[in-house]
């Protein structure tokens, strides 16, 4: 997630994909939006758009991620 | 939906002509339709699902025309004479795997990267081994492109699911090398069909080997739940496209034969399918919006699967247990049945129902 801003009831999300031929990113889009309304039921307008710049690298993963994968650093 | 519900007619009716083709005493519906066998597996099928999930990751409305035409190709093929036009099939699939090479060339406009374009070159070996079967070839003169379509959709894939691990240049040149010791054994297959055949084989091997060694699967084998059984399908398919290549290597079968069987089911059922099997959890949900959740008796399709290769592997190398054969890929086609069980059943059975 490269971006989240929010304008009262307003959230915006910029957030990437590993790859951009990737058939998973209605639903991560979904997932996002779900999750936000989840946590802040105030939230009534949430757009979330992906971009692409910066492209994503394995540096960006989390901990928890790396240890699922057995990435290591 | 309707073009899911085309890619699984298409599988019903390919796995149907399959089971007779091997020697099954089933009806057929009509005459002459037994070369469908291959068409629809690989286009009607599998063709019809990639372009899927090629047109929803690309998001634009021009992108599911691929689908469309392709999945009206493989309809054209199921329904056989009673559609009007009988050799449409050929025209719309290819017309549709030429619209997945433009889904490639755009995203990899937008990301340029060596995933994209293994994968992209598996599209445009589609898009060859359609002009060929357009133009009245054999499927034995086109099968091979189409094993190269499929082989470098799914490497390029894993590739992609690779960089978690940080490849170092070496591996990605290793993969690169594999990867297009594949394309040139098709394009040599073409001129000289048994050191084509050959070529495929070692760039198998290569790729296997390559997979076996770097693949992010050797390690989520040790997590739990969908992720252990993901990683369990994908070695099990690994070792079918090592076999597979090994005996495209050895014997390079160029025409039909129980060898040339041997080396197109491993690859096309031990390894594709299996890849299949791994990835419905995570593909049903991009495709239909479905959440698939994993229970432990999707083992049951994924090692069936497996059992029914290793018997029809025997039976194509063995003469005595050439029986084998058929009874393999029964069961073939009772691990599929299988898998839409519990496919169907992972779905209903998931407490709240539908997303």
């Amino acid at each position: 997630v490269y971006r989240v801003e929010i304008d009262g009831p307003r959230v915006r999300v910029e957030m990437t994909m590993t790859s951009p031929a990737c058939p998973l990113g209605d639903y991560l889009k979904d997932l996002v939006r779900s999750a936000i309304r989840s946590s802040a039921p105030d939230a009534q307008d949430v757009a979330v758009t992906f971009v692409w710049e910066p492209r994503w690298n394995a540096d960006m993963m989390s901990e928890d991620a790396r240890r699922q994968l057995g990435a290591g650093r | 939906m309707p073009m899911l519900a085309a890619a699984l007619l298409s599988m019903a009716c390919g796995v149907w002509l399959g089971l007779v083709r091997i020697g099954w005493n089933l009806p057929l519906p009509w005459q002459d339709q037994l070369g469908a066998h291959g068409p629809l597996m690989v286009c009607g099928f599998l063709g019809t699902l990639i372009s899927l999930e090629r047109a929803v990751a690309l998001g634009a409305r021009w992108g599911y025309a691929a689908p469309v035409l392709v999945g009206l190709g493989a309809i054209s093929l199921d329904l056989g004479p009673l559609v009007s036009v009988p050799s449409s099939s050929p025209v719309l699939v290819t017309a549709g795997s030429v619209v997945v090479v433009a889904i490639f060339a755009v995203v990899s406009w937008r990301q340029p990267s060596l995933f994209l374009l293994t994968m992209g070159l598996g599209a445009v070996a589609w898009v060859v081994g359609n002009a060929q079967w357009l133009a009245g070839a054999s499927i034995y003169r086109v099968v091979f492109w189409w094993l190269a379509f499929l082989v470098l959709t799914i490497a390029g894939e894993r590739l992609e699911l690779n960089r978690v691990l940080r490849p170092t240049a070496a591996t990605q040149a290793a993969f690169a090398l594999a990867a297009l010791l594949v394309l040139a054994g098709v394009a040599i297959e073409v001129r000289w069909p048994e050191a084509g055949v050959r070529v495929v084989g070692v760039g198998l091997v290569a790729l296997t080997a390559w997979l076996a060694f770097h693949d992010v699967a050797r390690r989520t084998v040790r997590q739990h739940g969908v992720t252990r059984f993901m990683a369990v399908c994908l070695l099990g398919g690994y070792a079918w496209l090592g076999v597979g290549g090994a005996i495209a290597l050895v014997f390079a079968p160029t025409v039909p034969g129980t060898l040339y069987d041997a080396v197109l089911h491993t690859v096309f059922l031990g390894f594709v399918m299996s890849m299949v099997f791994a990835h419905a959890p995570v593909i049903f949900p991009a495709i239909i919006g479905v959440a698939l959740p994993f229970r432990r008796t999707f083992y049951l399709h994924a090692g069936l699967l497996h059992v029914s290769v290793f018997l029809r592997s025997v039976g194509d190398l063995s003469d005595k247990l050439g029986q084998w054969r058929a009874r393999g890929a029964m069961l073939s086609a009772i691990a599929l049945l299988l898998f839409l069980f519990n496919t169907v059943l992972s779905i209903t059975r998931r407490p709240g129902g539908a997303r």
